[in-house]
């Protein structure tokens, strides 16, 4: 591919852009990734970590303590990217929104305000010419729970798990506190177990750090996903089609079958024994749960329970 | 210096910016940057092209603008859009927080360059986003089908709550404001007008009517004030998710008071929380819990 000037303006901003925030980079990594010549594009890089320009006293000056270049063409962040430094523009508005979410989420673990940051993101939010609401959704006991984790203490505290109702006490060794499908979690080993679950961290009720100190792991893992499949419940209902947006989420749908009335059948899968209440429990008497015909004693036994508190 | 003959783009234009940068207690005229900075070309005309040429590569390639004063032929940087301590937290960010559903940001791009390994904070955008964003940098009309109707949309703002992304704005058929959460989005979102065709109301609350997206806030039915007694264990989730304030305590358990507007939102959250949740009052309210589950054990 030609190497014109466009395209090393362009290489080379990549380049210097991953040094600064990787701390180092290969630049035969770059010339593949970019399919030009690993020559040229040293060339390139030379050109810029290496410039120079006279002062009006006539005393050459190099720009050589920002990046170091390495007998092994790998450029290294010395000091600071002095270009980045200079530059006027506010970044891209979709580089912007990506900037605002992650720097969002990230305030949401600091122990205290941090005013670069929140000065940062009132930048980004004039960039955008759009108006973007991100919500403070840092739950109650994240800084506690990521306090634990830091100082390698134990975390003991109250729970209500997914799918249930009843609340129940926990000490964990908390390895990892992370974000994920809209929700915080810390994931770490239950005292006495060799699993490592994760807990939401919006549904511990109360929680506190153990004087209990215990060994940090290596590399914890964040999960792929949760298998719940052991908590599943599969029910079959005929409803209007409308009020499958009313069911409680997650679940899954299997083959909808129309009838000629503007109702539906389908088989929905629900995990949870407190989803599976819910679900019982919301749908009208326009909605008829069709099997299995423990689904359909648990309704009507769950519904007078709930109707006896009237 | 000696090198005027062998220079090369990428290095004149960062020389020029590293100079100008140098320069800013005394910004540089014309005949100064051509001097001092290596692999400029003799003769007037042709210095002050490849001065202009390279000012336009350094914003358009750099983002470094410059302005220049015609009375004193005198260059000045811009100043920066960020500082280098924000630039520097927001990778620090970038680094733990993985934005999916905007795409792959490039590679220039702060943040781009980042590793990736350390990643523990993923925040997932609904993939319509970035259309209903563009669209409202744009003041662009767009349609899209919700709940099997197509809708005509001057979308206003975006915003993320309880979990969910909401756009949020005037609807043309009903010509009133309407708020749709994006992942239920049945089709693409498609423009339905040219840029500029309508303007964000001046008294336009974004964070509002976001929250506002809550049917507690803004359903059909009367709003009342709801007391709800809560087991300890569950008041943290039903005010944390719903809202409202603890006002009374009663056996160990707790009483709070929410606002309601939509009876039906309110059962299908109260029953969520099995018999740790009673309503207590109004009337109106209990009497519509009561008859829903009567009416389920009359089946």
């Amino acid at each position: 591919m030609r190497f014109d000037k466009i395209r090393q303006f362009e290489v080379l901003n990549a380049v210097l852009a991953a040094a600064e925030e990787r701390g180092t980079v290969s630049l035969a990594e770059f010339a593949e990734r970019f399919d030009v010549d690993l020559d040229a594009l040293h060339r390139v890089v030379a050109d810029a970590v290496l410039c120079e320009f006279k002062t009006s006293t006539g005393d050459v000056i190099g720009f050589t303590r920002s990046f170091l270049l390495t007998e092994d063409e790998h450029l290294v962040l010395d000091e600071s990217h002095w270009l980045r430094d200079l530059v006027s523009v506010p970044p891209e508005p979709e580089a912007a929104l990506r900037l605002l979410l992650a720097g969002s989420a990230a305030s949401a673990l600091a122990p205290a305000a941090v005013p670069p940051l929140d000065s940062a993101l009132e930048k980004l939010r004039s960039a955008l010419s759009a108006e973007v609401v991100v919500t403070d959704a840092r739950p109650e006991w994240l800084p506690l729970v990521e306090h634990a984790r830091r100082a390698h203490k134990r975390l003991r505290f109250r729970y209500v798990k997914d799918g249930h109702t009843e609340a129940s006490d926990r000490e964990i060794e908390p390895h990892i506190v992370f974000s994920k499908w809209g929700h915080w979690y810390v994931g770490g080993r239950p005292v006495g177990a060799e699993t490592t679950p994760s807990f939401r961290i919006d549904r511990i009720i109360s929680a506190e750090v153990s004087d209990e100190e215990f060994e940090p792991v290596d590399t914890p893992t964040i999960p792929e996903w949760f298998d719940l499949s052991a908590a599943e419940h599969s029910v079959r209902l005929r409803l209007p089609r409308g009020e499958l947006t009313s069911l409680p989420r997650p679940h899954r749908l299997g083959e909808i079958s129309e009838l000629p009335d503007g109702l539906v059948e389908v088989e929905v899968v629900i995990t949870g024994d407190r989803r599976l209440d819910h679900l019982l429990v919301i749908l009208g008497p326009e909605c008829e749960v069709l099997g299995p015909p423990k689904a359909i004693d648990r309704r009507r036994a769950y519904t007078e329970e709930l109707l006896a508190l009237y | 210096m000696g090198r005027r003959a062998e220079s090369r783009p990428v290095e004149r234009v960062v020389a020029l910016a590293a100079y100008v940068s140098e320069r800013a207690g005394s910004p540089p005229t014309r005949a100064e940057i051509v001097t001092d900075v290596p692999g400029y070309p003799e003769g007037d005309e042709a210095n002050r092209k490849a001065l202009r040429r390279d000012l336009s590569d350094l914003a358009e390639h750099f983002g470094i603008e410059t302005d220049c004063d015609p009375a004193e032929d005198r260059y000045r940087l811009r100043r920066p859009f960020l500082t280098s301590d924000e630039r520097r937290v927001l990778i620090a960010a970038a680094t733990i927080a993985q934005v999916q559903g905007l795409g792959e940001p490039d590679p220039d791009d702060i943040g781009g360059g980042v590793d990736e390994y350390g990643r523990f904070i993923f925040i997932t955008v609904p993939h319509r986003t970035l259309a209903l964003f563009e669209a409202i940098r744009a003041r662009i009309p767009v349609t899209f089908v919700y709940h099997g109707r197509t809708r005509t949309f001057h979308a206003y703002a975006l915003g993320e709550m309880t979990s969910h992304w909401y756009v949020t704005g005037l609807e043309q058929e009903s010509g009133g404001q309407r708020q749709f959460r994006i992942d239920r989005i049945e089709s693409d979102v498609s423009p339905a007008g040219a840029p500029g065709s309508y303007e964000v109301p001046g008294d336009f609350d974004a964070p509002e009517a976001i929250r506002g997206v809550d049917p507690f806030r803004w359903g059909p039915d009367p709003k009342v004030t709801a007391r709800v007694l809560l087991g300890a264990d569950h008041v943290q989730g039903f005010v944390g998710e719903y809202g409202g304030t603890v006002v009374d305590h009663i056996d160990g358990d707790a009483v709070v008071e929410v606002e309601v507007a939509h009876y039906d939102a309110f059962r299908w959250r109260l029953l969520s929380f099995g018999t740790h949740a009673r309503v207590l009052s109004p009337p109106a309210l209990v009497d519509h819990v009561r008859s829903h589950l009567t009416s389920i054990v009359r089946t």
